[in-house]
């Protein structure tokens, strides 16, 4: 079984939990403590496997949205970054890229998500970017979607 | 000028069963596609508690705000249900308000007063919509920016006092999306960066 500790409140806890989550892999929680994951008798063949299916398509070609997420996790009131990642979006849309690294949801939109969801809290709207509200939906209606206080699933 | 109509958004914004955030001078507008196709252009505000609509959920119906779960009817506004009184039929008047809009050329317009449509007429041309950019500046200071080219016809959506989104639409096949984008980003950058 993996444990996973740590604040139901913090953007960390919450993007490993979405992690698990979306890769489909059971875990227990424990509130209020540093974060900290432990897989004790876990197969580690089956975790790979779970979490390869939110692999990039191209790990060289989509580095940079890693890159990205770290640098929005870094600095979450940056509006230049909100800006970056909602023209990507945008041309992905049209180009047939619902996901930032393409067809299918990955550990680059994990690894944004937490930030770009919780940036009203931070004071920034995300009225000036339609692309990424309509991404924040798309991840929202995913199966095993997680929610936190102030973030809800969408119906289908 | 509250009472021109003003493009809001593009067509492919109001994506299925999405709620678009978007602003007409100062009034928070909840825009969205109901599963018929209809656009809805309403008040941002929740008339129970005034909470943010665009907080909801679209049920391809109706919209439903976050907070208590009411719904509002495509088109007219009207409450349709209140899951705290299930057996209630919510009054009359109890309803979201709701702003003309219609589609032209793959823009939604809207406008906050009762004036008749004054959009442009563009003619016929095969009009692609650019990605619209929202720019930290008052539609005043933008306007005399705006380049003058055959094929492009650039409008401008007072979203409050110094913001300001510039719509685009394209009859240019030689010109991609991303060389659209590279230049209205470009301008944007300039007049942010407090062009003369």
């Amino acid at each position: 079984m993996i444990s996973l500790a740590g604040s139901l409140l913090s953007r960390e806890t919450y993007r490993i939990r979405l992690l698990l989550d979306l890769a489909g892999l059971a875990y227990e929680t424990l509130d209020g403590a540093d974060l900290r994951i432990e897989a004790e008798g876990e197969r580690f063949e089956d975790a790979w496997r779970a979490l390869s299916r939110l692999a990039p398509p191209d790990w060289q070609a989509n580095g940079r949205w890693f890159a990205f997420a770290r640098r929005l996790a870094a600095s979450p009131t940056d509006t230049a970054l909100f800006r970056d990642l909602d023209q990507h979006l945008w041309f992905g849309e049209h180009e047939g890229s619902p996901f930032l690294c393409g067809d299918h949801p990955t550990v680059a939109d994990i690894g944004c998500f937490p930030e770009v969801m919780m940036s009203e809290q931070a004071g920034i709207s995300r009225m000036p970017y339609p692309a990424l509200r309509r991404w924040c939906d798309r991840l929202r209606r995913l199966p095993g979607f997680t929610v936190m206080p102030g973030i809800f699933t969408l119906p289908a | 000028m509250t009472s021109h109509w003003f493009p809001v958004a593009s067509g492919d914004d109001l994506a299925p069963r999405h709620v678009f955030h978007t602003a007409l001078h100062g009034q928070e507008l909840a825009l969205w596609r109901d599963d018929a196709g209809l656009a809805n252009a309403w008040e941002n505000r929740c008339p129970h508690r005034g909470v943010r609509l665009t907080m909801g959920a679209n049920l391809g119906t109706e919209l439903r705000c976050q907070y208590h779960g009411w719904r509002f009817s495509s088109g007219s506004g009207q409450c349709a249900a209140i899951p705290a009184n299930p057996d209630l039929t919510p009054s009359q008047g109890l309803r979201v308000r709701t702003y003309r809009c219609v589609e032209r050329y793959g823009l939604v317009w809207a406008t906050l007063g009762d004036a008749p449509e004054d959009i442009a007429d563009l003619g016929e041309a095969p009009w692609r919509p650019l990605r619209a950019l929202f720019v930290e500046a008052p539609l005043a200071v933008i306007a005399p920016h705006l380049p003058q080219q055959a094929g492009l016809a650039l409008f401008l959506q007072p979203v409050a006092e110094s913001t300001t989104v510039i719509h685009g639409l394209s009859a240019d096949a030689s010109l991609s999306l991303r060389q659209h984008d590279e230049a209205l980003t470009r301008l944007r950058d300039r007049i942010e960066g407090g062009a003369p």
